[in-house]
């Protein structure tokens, strides 16, 4: 077995040994390689592209899945909120700081900005 | 690709709801209270509590002194125009910008009277705590010395001078 084997494997080794290419290579062939090669290297993305491309990505089938979309909807809500509470107590601030002002020179028109 | 690009902007434009429906909510009480009082008697109505038939009392005294305040300002500003005039020709106090000087005082001390009274009259229609508070408040604000600015600080040019002629 083992003889026969061996055999064949030289039998094949020869006739692969004998193959040979005779068709031409098309003109500038290698040029056209290298051309190639570089305009790979020259497109490829940044590295924040690349990270960017990651992340959304990720983002993206966080999105797909229910429990990811639910996520993100809440946690834009509560940012919404919390903004919206932190707006209008600037306003209540700032509101109040005018009222106050506009009564004490209402009452006495020497007077300077009134303090707290 | 297109649901998580949806969802997205889904969230974003509940964030931006969100933040708008609370931001008006939150806010439209003092927009409305200042429609309806105007900002001087706002402050008054939400910083003291006075509603009801107190506040129509306080808004009514406050029309009346504000008017005859400014009649008072009009004749104190008469008077420092006057006064004006009579320094620009005079190179000393004569008895004319004496008695101008004294009517403009009269005047001051007469408008600060009737300030007071007025924050008294104020004071007495809100509730005792209220009207305590206001009253301490009003006073802190139109009582604080007028003179302070004249003193000179140290490291100021005129304590400098005031030292420098003390040494002569």
């Amino acid at each position: 077995m083992n003889s026969e084997h061996s055999v064949n494997d030289e039998d094949l080794s020869r006739l692969l040994q004998s193959w040979r290419v005779d068709t031409p290579l098309p003109p500038r062939f290698k040029e056209g390689v290298w051309r190639r090669i570089e305009r790979e290297n020259a497109s490829s993305p940044s590295l924040w592209q690349q990270c960017w491309e990651v992340f959304v990505g990720r983002a993206a089938g966080l999105l797909r899945q229910p429990v990811g979309a639910a996520t993100y909807l809440l946690a834009l809500l509560i940012a919404g909120a919390g903004m919206g509470y932190w707006s209008s107590a600037r306003f209540a601030n700032r509101t109040e700081e005018t009222w106050r002002t506009a009564y004490v020179q209402a009452v006495n028109p020497y007077s300077t900005a009134p303090e707290r | 690709m297109k649901r998580p690009w949806l969802i997205t902007l889904l969230g974003l434009a509940l964030a931006l709801s969100t933040t708008g429906v609370i931001y008006v909510s939150r806010t439209a009480p003092y927009r409305a209270l200042e429609a309806a009082c105007g900002p001087d008697l706002a402050w008054i109505k939400k910083e003291f509590h006075v509603a009801g038939p107190a506040f129509n009392g306080v808004r009514a005294l406050h029309e009346k002194y504000t008017a005859a305040c400014m009649e008072r300002c009009r004749q104190i500003d008469e008077k420092n125009r006057a006064l004006s005039a009579l320094l620009s020709v005079s190179t000393n106090v004569t008895p004319e910008i004496e008695q101008l000087l004294t009517d403009a005082a009269v005047l001051r001390k007469q408008c600060h009277v009737e300030m007071l009274g007025h924050f008294f009259e104020i004071s007495r229609l809100m509730a005792p705590e209220q009207g305590r508070r206001y009253l301490q408040w009003m006073q802190a604000q139109t009582l604080t010395s007028t003179h302070s600015t004249m003193i000179p600080q140290a490291g100021s040019k005129f304590s400098d001078d005031a030292r420098t002629l003390e040494h002569r």
